[in-house]
């Protein structure tokens, strides 16, 4: 399989709202918030947004405090934390500050992205930390999370209202699953065996890759014609597991 | 509102006789008030031109009397060569990308790695990516996990796990090929 990064709906739908984000209007609506079942591709779009920009990342705890948050955060930075909170917190804004200016020197996009961000999208003292820090130097925070980010901020109007942009990560469609497989599958496959994965996969980007491995296993030892692998040829041939199941899914001998 | 050095001018001055002065004596003989007096003798000090020879009590050093027999004005700006590592911005390489990438993953997979990292005008990412990480294991900075990933080809052993260990900043640490070490910039020493 080859190893490159392919630009789905989803990952489109995000560059758009950072984009958007750019232009916005109110300036400290500085917050993003990504919702998505797990599987949809969250991680490896963020992993290369956080890579190609040298954004801060942090992954959010059950437990967090606002000073556990504010550590971890120069932890992240490798700045030695001073002693007081208050002394913590202008610490952080001032390097954030200083990587967001030094981004910006370079034309390149830079923020905070905050993952697993459900743990911590109910406790009102850490999004308020969020908001401020986001707020103070119209720095761009990202908050993702698996489908309850948006549900709990309506809890808190004067955080929900500094979200300027809403991306939810949908399952894979057919022109989705046919961007991965050209990118990726070493072997050419026929349109009707692409639809057979968008079937088998439900759309989650695990499945389809775990699909793509397969064909691709079987392809290379194939003699496969110009259309590519068929839904005939794999015939009998194991496409996927099952997410639910475990159980491992057949292409059909007959259909 | 006085020019900036024109006070630790004038104590240095007023110092000029060779011997010790107190603050008390100072603020007698001088247009300053004791606060200046304090501060401006610090400044002397700072740039090795007075000395403390006990508490409140200050006198020039030879430089210092060197300094005013030349008719040195004091001003404000560097007394000494800037020599702190220059903080510059990393640049955007496939490695400082490899590096984000491997900061932000729990374990990762040189796929992994390479998807996040690579760009389309990196020449042969894979390659580059699989020296890089190799040597950062060499320095100890990622550990190869004892379990692989299923491989996707039919006689693949799998691919290799790795997770970064010691995660020192966020510059990324720059591997020398040839005397196999890895220098890091943001602890501004070499790993073995």
């Amino acid at each position: 399989m080859k190893n490159k990064f392919v630009e789905t709906s989803n990952v489109k739908r995000f560059q758009t709202a950072l984009s958007a984000l750019e232009a916005r209007g109110a300036e400290e609506a500085c917050l993003v918030v990504i919702d998505g079942s797990p599987g949809v591709g969250k991680t490896t779009t963020l992993r290369q947004w956080v890579a190609q920009t040298g954004s801060v990342y942090l992954r959010a705890k059950k437990e967090w405090t606002p000073s556990w948050f504010i550590n971890e955060l120069l932890d992240a930075m490798r700045v030695h934390p001073p002693h007081s909170f208050q002394k913590k917190f202008g610490k952080a804004l001032e390097e954030l500050a200083l990587r967001q200016q030094s981004a910006a020197m370079e034309r390149r996009q830079f923020g905070l992205v905050i993952d697993e961000a459900d743990h911590v999208s109910s406790k009102s003292a850490i999004l308020e930390t969020i908001r401020d820090l986001s707020d103070i130097i119209e720095l761009p925070t990202i908050l993702v999370g698996m489908g309850r980010v948006n549900d709990h901020l309506a809890r808190f109007p004067q955080v929900a209202s500094r979200v300027s942009q809403k991306v939810r990560f949908e399952k894979a469609d057919l022109a989705d699953i046919k961007a991965l497989i050209a990118e990726r599958c070493e072997v050419p496959v026929a349109n009707d065996l692409a639809e057979f994965v968008l079937r088998v996969s439900q759309g989650f980007n695990r499945e389809v890759l775990e699909a793509i491995a397969n064909i691709e296993r079987f392809g290379l030892r194939f003699d496969y014609d110009a259309t590519g692998i068929t839904l005939g040829d794999m015939a009998g041939q194991v496409i996927v597991n099952d997410r639910r199941s475990s159980q491992p899914v057949k292409v059909p001998e007959l259909l | 509102m006085k020019a900036p050095g024109e006070i630790p001018t004038a104590l240095m001055q007023a110092l000029f006789g060779g011997v010790c002065l107190t603050i008390d004596e100072l603020d007698a003989s001088v247009d300053l008030n004791r606060r200046q007096i304090s501060a401006a003798a610090g400044q002397l000090v700072l740039r090795g031109l007075a000395e403390r020879v006990e508490r409140g009590c200050y006198q020039l050093t030879k430089a210092g009397i060197a300094a005013v027999e030349r008719g040195e004005v004091i001003t404000s700006g560097p007394y000494r060569p800037h020599t702190a590592p220059a903080r510059r911005a990393a640049a955007n390489t496939l490695r400082q990308r490899a590096w984000n990438a491997m900061r932000m993953s729990g374990t990762f997979t040189l796929a992994d790695i390479v998807m996040a990292a690579a760009q389309a005008s990196d020449g042969d990412p894979d390659a580059n990516v699989k020296r890089y990480v190799r040597q950062l294991a060499l320095a100890e900075y990622v550990v190869e996990l004892p379990v692989r990933g299923k491989g996707t080809a039919l006689t693949s052993n799998g691919f290799k796990r790795f997770r970064l260990i010691k995660n020192t900043g966020p510059i990324a640490p720059v591997a020398r090929i040839r005397s196999k070490t890895v220098h890091d910039h943001n602890l501004a020493r070499q790993a073995p």
